[in-house]
């Protein structure tokens, strides 16, 4: 019996744990800029005239190249966790979360959504002649719940691929601005280009395996068990 | 009279050391991305870093907004540029020089395209984020236009250099390390593109500009010396 949890146990774990394989991977390109408040720390992603923030390129599915999309939400620079600029260096917690959406070619409302969240950011080698930042600087997963109901068959593509992802953007400013420069109170609002790379990914084969075998194996320890009772 | 030649010279010299050099012209910033599928390619094999372009030579467009009317112009990077030997640190960060020299372009409705000398100094990778010219010197030179865009004449007008840094990014799939320059410069790691944006500002031409006080000393020069032309052309008394 303790064998039998034990084992059961293991397999649960292997299955809650799950490995996972890049399914879909996309890069994409700002058509508008991305503004930073320096009033309420929150970046926001403009849209073109047309409604659109971005366009993918690069995609794994070609088929999805071209489409656009939009990051709406309200995402905060904490500038309370402002570290550095040891090393060049600062890195903040950014809260808030948004969605990342994927349009229907011609449409600003039908689209692929997925919730999405920044986690935190770095502005690297500050200067005050010029500065870079990224968000999601350790490419952890910030991409759940992917969402699609229409019939455009290359977003449906992507949703089967995507159980969930990783997304992370770069920008840059010069003259340079650190963190504590675009978080200033006083500042204006600091606007730039940005570029963003999208890795989804769902579980490896073998996790569904394990996990059907421990459901099978709690189905049989279940039923044992319900027959000693009776 | 040696007196009087001493103070004027002292005055005239006065004015050419009080002018100072400053720019008549506004810096202009404008900030672009790469037009979708039109990468950035590093070679892990050659350690080359190249920009695609589509087919009428377009790789990138100026983001709008923008206020100084660059906004939506399309544009490209060419050249060849060379990643050179990889230093690690601090902490997680890598740098190294980047060699070869290219041309940044911006074309006007005629594809006309406005040109300046680029190079890449160095670059840097930290966690999902690259950067070229991440030490913002200088890299932009040489600016010409020979179009009718009044704006991009207007852009090489105030534009004697420029500094444009560049930044992208890559995601590893799950379990496999970062893209540092060190993974993406080792030979048989392929060919790696992904999307890029980058910024830009320009350093308007110096002129030289008399101070406020070099015309009152220019004045006052002026003055002594006519009063010293006026002793000598008084006839002397007998």
């Amino acid at each position: 019996m303790k064998k039998f949890l034990s084992t059961l146990s293991a397999l649960s774990a292997f299955a809650v744990g799950a490995s996972t394989s890049a399914a879909a991977s996309f890069d994409f390109s700002a058509l508008a800029p991305i503004v930073i408040n320096g009033a309420t720390d929150q970046i926001s992603f403009s849209v073109n005239p047309g409604g659109y923030a971005f366009e993918i390129g690069n995609s794994s599915d070609p088929a999805l190249n071209n489409y656009f999309g939009s990051i709406t939400g309200t995402f905060l620079i904490d500038a309370a966790t402002i570290t550095g600029p040891s090393t060049g260096i600062q890195t903040a917690t950014v809260t808030g979360s948004g969605l990342f959406n994927i349009f229907e070619p011609g449409s600003t409302t039908a689209k692929l959504s997925a919730d999405l969240t920044l986690l935190n950011s770095s502005s690297v080698k500050f200067s005050p002649f010029g500065s870079s930042g990224v968000l999601n600087l350790i490419s952890a997963v910030n991409l759940t719940n992917f969402q699609y109901t229409g019939s455009d068959l290359a977003l449906q593509t992507l949703l089967a691929g995507s159980f969930d992802g990783v997304t992370a953007i770069t920008f840059q400013f010069t003259p340079g601005k650190s963190l504590t420069d675009l978080t200033d109170a006083g500042a204006v609002n600091s606007s730039t280009s940005y570029s963003g790379s999208v890795l989804t990914q769902i579980p490896e084969p073998s996790t569904y395996a394990a996990g059907v075998a421990a459901l099978s194996l709690l189905v049989v320890f279940l039923r044992r068990r319900s027959a000693v009772t009776l | 009279m040696n007196r009087l030649a001493l103070l004027l010279s002292l005055f005239l010299s006065a004015g050419i050391f009080g002018a100072s050099a400053q720019s008549l012209l506004p810096a202009i910033q404008f900030n672009y991305a790469n037009l979708a599928g039109q990468s950035i390619s590093i070679d892990s094999a050659t350690k080359k870093i190249t920009f695609d372009v589509n087919s009428s030579g377009a790789g990138l467009q100026v983001i709008s907004p923008n206020g100084f009317g660059l906004g939506g112009l399309l544009g490209a990077i060419e050249g060849e540029f060379t990643i050179g030997t990889v230093t690690s640190g601090p902490g997680p960060i890598e740098t190294a020089p980047v060699s070869g020299s290219g041309v940044f372009r911006l074309f006007d409705s005629a594809m006309v395209a406005l040109t300046a000398d680029l190079t890449w100094s160095d670059s840097l990778t930290f966690g999902t984020l690259g950067v070229l010219n991440a030490n913002a010197g200088i890299n932009m030179t040489n600016f010409a236009y020979a179009g009718s865009n009044v704006d991009l004449q207007n852009l090489r007008d105030s534009s004697e250099t420029g500094v444009s840094i560049l930044t992208f990014q890559f995601i590893p799939p799950s379990g496999q390390p970062a893209r540092s320059l060190t993974w993406l410069t080792t030979s048989g790691n392929g060919v790696n593109e992904t999307s890029y944006s980058g910024s830009v500002v320009t350093n308007a031409p110096m002129v030289v500009v008399p101070e406020p006080t070099t015309y009152a000393a220019l004045l006052a020069g002026v003055v002594l010396l006519a009063v010293c032309v006026g002793r000598r052309s008084r006839p002397v008394v007998a």
